[in-house]
């Protein structure tokens, strides 16, 4: 947009903001939480961030990738749900947590074939096809509690695991950490990595080139789906109970994180690291905002300021690529 | 095939879909006789009114190539905010005016946002819906309002009928033409298309893309103050929650029918809507429980985009040999827009 910048040192400045402005924001906004509020700093609080942000951290990091080729996931959702509700119904009929945990992640991969096919190979819109399956899968989860929650007494060893922790930090955090390791290894130095971000700049170029891009859109549409449900898994787990309705804020909030992270980091292009500063804004955003007793409106409102007020400021000042992310 | 009279596509389209609808109506009067009743055909055309008019928002902003995904929430902003004007005594037609206002405000705040200010159009409208539904709230602490809603005549919207139908049908078919008119038979509705289609090349074609866009979502949140008006009708209160079903159903009657029509459109958009109306009718007499319905439509969205498909048979092969299909020399590759065929060389 600008053609020349005007000083060396302003550009050196605004490339400092554009790069590190979200993790700077989400200093910022601990900070003055933490100030409103000493108990944010109590061990128990970041311990639930830390929990939340791994949970939204899951539910969004395929959907990430998926976004920077350039389509849309919105199905994640209704894979959380379905995995959650189906993880709870087979446990409180005594089938036990292996098999909840087998049957949610098989109905999260179902989920996830049926979206990779229809789109990778027979080529319907990314958008329709995960609304269609979204909103199937969002009424499996409320037809296995025929509407109502799965209320269970105890969450068995899940429910140890999920709360097991170490120091400040999570034992599933650590699992998520390192998943989010080796996907950001693979996306940045391994070569199908850099398939799905030229998918974006030209779908037909890749075909060209030889690659396969029908089965990779498969697998990222199924690795999307069985990570959105382990999530769903997860928090049947860590809230001993069955709630299809819990997710539909993690739509909101998973979209926000992505497209928020996607100003970070990589400019303009949706990637993990910045997925997970982006889920970070959020799980501090929710957490502080329980502390100061906001209600959920007053959330609702305050997200969709700072999510319009955060994206005008990085498109202003952002490169040129900013302003381009994904137009799905 | 030159020098060929063929039929048209459009006309076999239109004869396949008055055979689904009508196959349809059939197996539900099989298996519940009350559906094929004037009362039930009224109600369906009754229900049919909310989200007729969210899914013609939609079409505008569809046919520019944008997404739009704040319309629920604003549908609920508003209905707050006529609810407040009633219950304080304004009348009907100055508070519809004032929910007009209010949403072409946040129709402009979105067509600002994405055409000027070149933001993504999904995340600043996730963030002005968000907005929006939370503002909801602010008007009378998340309570309801029905004061006065039926000493203004707003109730009449829904019950009252002219010659066997109700008002609000021929309200929504005049919206309609109104719309196919502005669309589909004007200079300005051709340049949704053009620039829909290819904003550069609009642009090149002396179009101004930006205004286009910004008009597109305006059109879109002005709707909604109908839709929130036959949303009020209908249940006889303002809610704060009481545009969250629109959602759905509304993108489910838009990609229908430009899947039932080979492209979105006003008459495809009623075409789409209509059929939903009726599968989410006749399931209903069926008493299936009410958290099916967005099964029902997810199911009916992709059954209907893949046996409606134009190249739909052989990309069903596609799927099936997916395998096979990986070794083959030949990989078909069809863009949306335009089926683009390349031979790669092995």
């Amino acid at each position: 947009m600008n053609a020349q910048p005007r000083t060396e040192r302003f550009s050196l400045l605004r490339l400092f903001f554009v790069n590190q402005g979200l993790c700077i924001f989400l200093a910022l906004l601990f900070v003055a939480f933490a100030w409103a509020r000493p108990t944010m700093i109590y061990a128990s609080t970041l311990v639930t961030i830390l929990k939340s942000i791994s949970i939204l951290v899951l539910m969004t990091i395929g959907v990430t990738w998926i976004i920077a080729t350039g389509q849309l996931d919105i199905s994640f959702v209704g894979s959380a749900a379905v995995a959650n509700m189906l993880a709870a119904w087979l446990v409180l009929n005594g089938y036990g947590w292996g098999l909840g945990i087998a049957c949610g992640l098989i109905a999260g991969a179902a989920i996830g074939i049926v979206n990779g096919y229809l789109i990778g190979y027979f080529g319907l819109s990314s958008l329709i096809v995960t609304i269609a399956t979204g909103a199937v899968s969002m009424s499996v989860a409320e037809g296995i509690g025929a509407g109502a929650s799965l209320g269970m007494n105890s969450a068995g060893w899940m429910g140890e695991l999920v709360s097991a922790t170490i120091g400040v930090v999570p034992i599933i955090a650590i699992g998520v950490g390192a998943a989010c390791f080796l996907g950001w290894y693979s996306q940045e130095k391994l070569l199908w990595g850099h398939y799905i971000y030229a998918q974006e700049l030209n779908y037909v170029a890749v075909v060209e080139a030889g690659i396969n891009v029908k089965r990779l859109n498969l697998l990222l549409f199924v690795f999307s789906s069985v990570m959105a449900s382990v999530a769903g898994i997860l928090l049947t787990a860590a809230l001993s109970s069955g709630n299809a309705g819990i997710m539909w804020p993690y739509m909101v909030d998973g979209l926000t994180a992505i497209f928020l992270g996607s100003m970070a980091i990589r400019k303009g292009q949706p990637n993990i690291l910045g997925t997970i500063v982006g889920s970070g804004i959020l799980a501090v955003l929710n957490s502080g905002s329980g502390l100061m007793g906001w209600t959920d409106y007053q959330q609702s409102i305050i997200k969709g300021a700072l999510l319009l007020i955060g994206i005008f400021l990085l498109v202003r000042f952002g490169t040129e690529r900013v302003s381009e992310v994904v137009e799905a | 095939m030159p020098g060929l009279k063929r039929v048209s596509p459009l006309f076999i389209r239109t004869v396949a879909y008055l055979m689904v609808l009508c196959l349809i109506a059939g197996v539900f009067t099989w298996f519940a006789p009350q559906f094929m009743t004037a009362g039930n055909l009224a109600t369906i055309l009754r229900h049919l009114a909310a989200d007729g008019f969210a899914a013609l928002g939609l079409t505008f902003v569809i046919v520019v190539a944008r997404y739009e995904v704040s319309f629920p929430g604003v549908v609920c902003f508003v209905a707050m905010a006529m609810g407040f004007l009633i219950s304080g005594g304004l009348s009907l037609p100055l508070a519809f005016i004032g929910g007009v206002l209010i949403c072409a405000g946040v129709g402009a705040i979105n067509g600002i946002a994405v055409s000027y200010l070149k933001l993504n159009d999904m995340v600043s409208t996730i963030a002005v819906g968000s907005l929006a539904g939370g503002g909801a709230f602010l008007f009378n602490g998340g309570q309801s309002f029905f004061k006065n809603f039926v000493s203004c005549g707003l109730l009449r919207l829904n019950d009252a009928k002219f010659a066997g139908i109700n008002i609000s049908v021929y309200l929504l078919i005049g919206v309609y033409f109104v719309a196919w008119l502005i669309l589909h038979r004007s200079r300005f509705g051709r340049v949704f298309y053009a620039t829909g289609e290819n904003p550069t090349s609009a642009t090149y074609s002396g179009i101004n893309v930006r205004a286009v866009t910004f008009w597109a979502y305006l059109i879109c949140s002005v709707l909604m103050a109908l839709v929130a008006l036959m949303l009020m009708a209908e249940t006889g209160m303002a809610n704060v929650h009481i545009g969250s079903g629109c959602m759905m159903a509304a993108y489910t009657g838009v990609f229908l029918g430009a899947a039932l029509f080979g492209g979105a459109g006003v008459p495809a958009t009623f075409a789409g809507t209509l059929l939903i109306a009726v599968i989410l009718n006749g399931f209903n007499l069926l008493s299936v429980p009410y958290y099916w319905s967005d099964a029902v439509l997810g199911v009916v969205l992709v059954l209907g985009i893949v046996a409606f498909h134009k190249d739909g048979v052989n990309r069903l092969k596609n799927v099936f040999k997916a395998k096979k299909k990986a070794q083959d020399r030949a990989v078909e590759i069809s863009d949306s827009d335009n089926n683009l065929r390349l031979e790669r060389v092995k």
